[in-house]
């Protein structure tokens, strides 16, 4: 019996096939943009699952929303999260939950009310679709942001909008789905707030906790980077499922928290503590394993989306389509400008630039989220016809915002003036990387000695090479800015950013080891928030000062 | 000949301006005195006021370390130099130290090329001829080699 006949009886095999097929074609897809590098790699996979569907009988793989929600996004969730320092966060914590939150419910009212007021489609159906496409979907957009050298701040509160809004935008769903099954006037607003409060904070607060155990009890604890990792595998995709089951474990089977935000507060806990904790060796296996995950469930994702997408149903719904863009476009504009210019008059020191909203406006894609809810629209709650009418808008729509947007934004981001990435600029990054890198190699090998794994000699030799290596590198870099001047004032004030962190990070220290009290603590660290701030600033000025050098 | 200002602010034309002054210095066996000034008139008016002096207090930390950068410079060349933070106003603070030291030449640090497209009307040169008139001092402008 061959494999072709053995697949036609298994549906084992049947699916091992189609992905198998899947991975090589992802490959092939990743290979293509490499070598030619003008539209992202998502959006080529989009591209290339059109082009697939074309063809009924090559794939028959069916994703359905459960596959998607519970298995593929929660890898994509938890590596975004491992890389997000959070003080990094923390500084932009006030715009980003503003826009996560406020922003996802005004987006689902403006879209909701236009699908209605244009489609004619029943209130609770049009606030479901206004909900399922307010999840941004940055992927093919931080891609842009990393290979331009966008500033992370910039990066930083796409990605945190993207993270947090997904859990938003999933509550906000099922409120709508509630309402739709009830009936729209029997569900006020008191009691969809209460259960939007109670399923977000649930869902973050089983993330964090568990994210905790994970990172205090295993990652600090046992010194074993497979074990480590496989716990966090464990972790990623436990926190998921305990926290859409958790009623199932206090014997409240209707109570049910956000298994989204879950990953997101895990992965933050894991990536900001746990990974403090452990080894080189440890950590650079987690990223690696981390990074694959992403790449691998991100490349099924958009393939899906391209093979979910049937083009015939989108020519029949293309008004709606066009009016589920032009709401889309129309929502994001009103969520971004308003919301980061009301939040630059609250906070002043925290502004945020009109280059960087204009980046924030056209970067807003939709993707695997909005697709994914989509997807479990079935017609037992709004009825075959307008659960198809919304699922095509949704195809519509993440196919126009990454076949349109995801294709110009890089411009965008260059013509704004963003893209900091210059040869220069790279070479200096090359230089100070390796030396990092250097330090970090001969910290270990410290490490290893003192813990008596390598004898005396062996240290020896082996850090006198990393310190010729070390001097040989930091002359490079001093050669590099001799050459590059202009680069001094930017290592200094990332520098002296660093510094200003690691002196906070000490006051919290102090303040857990007792030794300043509260007062002290909230004064000093304020004065520092405003020195932080006051580098922003700076960085954005570049020293301030036109005249002279 | 009288002494020597070298105003630094730690961009492109920086390294270049103290390298030139160092030089001119020794050759001349003048004394070298470089300035940072830090100028609150550049922050936005929108900014409150635990911010600006925050920015005002990094002006000055990135000042000191920038002027410390300078005089290790002129260490390594052998040369003994001073320092001197000032804070308000970049042309009327140079015109007042230029004047206070006696300083017979003034340099300052440009960046490569012309600079009319970044600060309009050639910003540097404009600043250099307000100084020269109002102080009586010889202005020299310093750019990296391209």
């Amino acid at each position: 019996m061959n494999l072709l006949q053995l697949a036609q009886e298994s549906n084992i095999i049947q699916a091992e096939l189609g992905l198998v097929v899947l991975l090589f074609i992802a490959a092939f897809v990743a290979i293509f943009v490499r070598r030619f590098q003008r539209i992202p790699y998502t959006t080529a996979l989009v591209v290339v699952g059109l082009g697939l569907a074309l063809m009924p009988n090559f794939l028959n793989l069916d994703f359905g929303a459960d596959v998607i929600l519970a298995v593929l996004v929660p890898p994509l969730l938890f590596e975004a999260t491992l890389n997000i320092p959070w003080n990094r966060l923390q500084s932009d914590l006030g715009i980003i939950a503003l826009l996560a939150v406020v922003g996802t419910l005004l987006s689902t009212i403006i879209v909701g009310g236009a699908v209605m007021q244009f489609l004619g489609i029943p209130l609770a159906a049009a606030l479901a679709f206004g909900a399922l496409i307010s999840a941004t979907d940055p992927v093919s957009v931080i891609s842009f942001f990393r290979s331009l050298g966008v500033s992370k701040r910039l990066s930083i509160m796409v990605e945190g909008e993207s993270l947090f809004n997904d859990g938003t935008a999933i509550v906000l769903f099922n409120l709508a789905l509630t309402a739709g099954l009830l009936g729209i006037d029997s569900f006020g607003p008191g009691q969809a707030l209460q259960q939007f409060v109670v399923v977000s904070l649930g869902g973050l607060a089983v993330g964090l906790v568990l994210g905790y155990i994970v990172s205090s009890l295993i990652l600090k604890n046992v010194d074993d980077n497979l074990i480590e990792t496989t716990t966090t595998v464990a972790l990623a995709f436990g926190a998921y499922v305990i926290a859409e089951s958790f009623g199932k474990f206090v014997g409240v089977p209707d109570l049910h928290f956000s298994g989204i935000l879950a990953v997101v507060a895990a992965g933050l806990m894991v990536g900001n503590i746990g990974l403090q904790n452990t080894s080189p060796t440890t950590r650079l296996t987690l990223e690696n394993f981390w990074e694959f995950a992403a790449y691998i469930t991100n490349s099924i994702i958009f393939l899906a989306i391209g093979l979910e997408i049937n083009l015939a149903d989108l020519r029949l719904f293309i008004v709606p389509i066009v009016v589920a863009v032009v709401a889309v476009l129309v929502s994001r504009a009103i969520v971004v400008y308003t919301l980061t210019w009301g939040y630059g008059r609250i906070q002043p020191g925290k502004r945020i630039p009109l280059p960087y909203r204009n980046v924030m406006f056209w970067g807003g894609l939709r993707g695997a989220i909005s697709l994914a809810l989509a997807l479990s629209l079935d017609g037992h709650i709004f009825g075959a016809t307008f659960a198809t009418e919304l699922r095509v808008m949704t195809f519509g729509v993440v196919l126009f915002t990454l076949l349109v947007q995801g294709t110009t934004i890089d411009r965008v981001i260059k013509r704004l003036g963003l893209a900091a990435r210059s040869g220069k600029r790279v070479e200096m990054q090359r230089r100070q990387a390796r030396l990092y890198a250097q330090w970090a190699g001969q910290q270990e090998l410290d490490r290893l000695y003192n813990e008596g794994i390598l004898y005396k000699e062996m240290w020896e030799a082996m850090r006198q090479v990393y310190d010729g290596k070390i001097e040989d590198n930091m002359q490079a870099l001093l050669e590099h800015l001799e050459v590059y001047p202009e680069l001094e004032q930017e290592l200094f004030l990332q520098a002296r950013e660093d510094v200003l962190k690691a002196e906070r990070s000490a006051i919290g220290d102090a303040l857990r080891r007792g030794l300043v009290s509260d007062d002290v603590y909230h004064e000093l660290i304020e004065s520092l928030n405003n020195r932080l701030a006051a580098m922003e600033i700076l960085k954005e000025n570049r020293g301030l000062g036109d005249e002279a050098d | 000949m009288g002494s020597i200002v070298c105003a630094t602010r730690g961009g492109e034309g920086s390294r270049a301006v103290q390298a030139a002054a160092i030089q001119r210095a020794k050759e001349a066996d003048s004394p070298l005195n470089f300035l940072y000034v830090a100028d609150p008139n550049s922050l936005d008016e929108d900014i409150d006021a635990g911010l600006k002096t925050a920015v005002l207090a990094e002006l000055h930390w990135m000042g000191n370390t920038l002027l410390r950068i300078a005089q290790k410079r002129a260490d390594a060349e052998h040369l003994t130099s001073n320092v001197s933070i000032r804070e308000g106003s970049v042309p009327q603070e140079i015109i007042r130290f230029v004047r206070e030291v006696e300083a017979d030449l003034l340099m300052l640090g440009a960046p490569r090329g012309t600079t009319a497209n970044v600060f309009g009307d050639d910003a540097i040169e404009q600043l250099a001829r307000q100084i020269q008139t109002e102080a009586g001092v010889r202005v020299e402008i310093v750019r990296p080699e391209e």
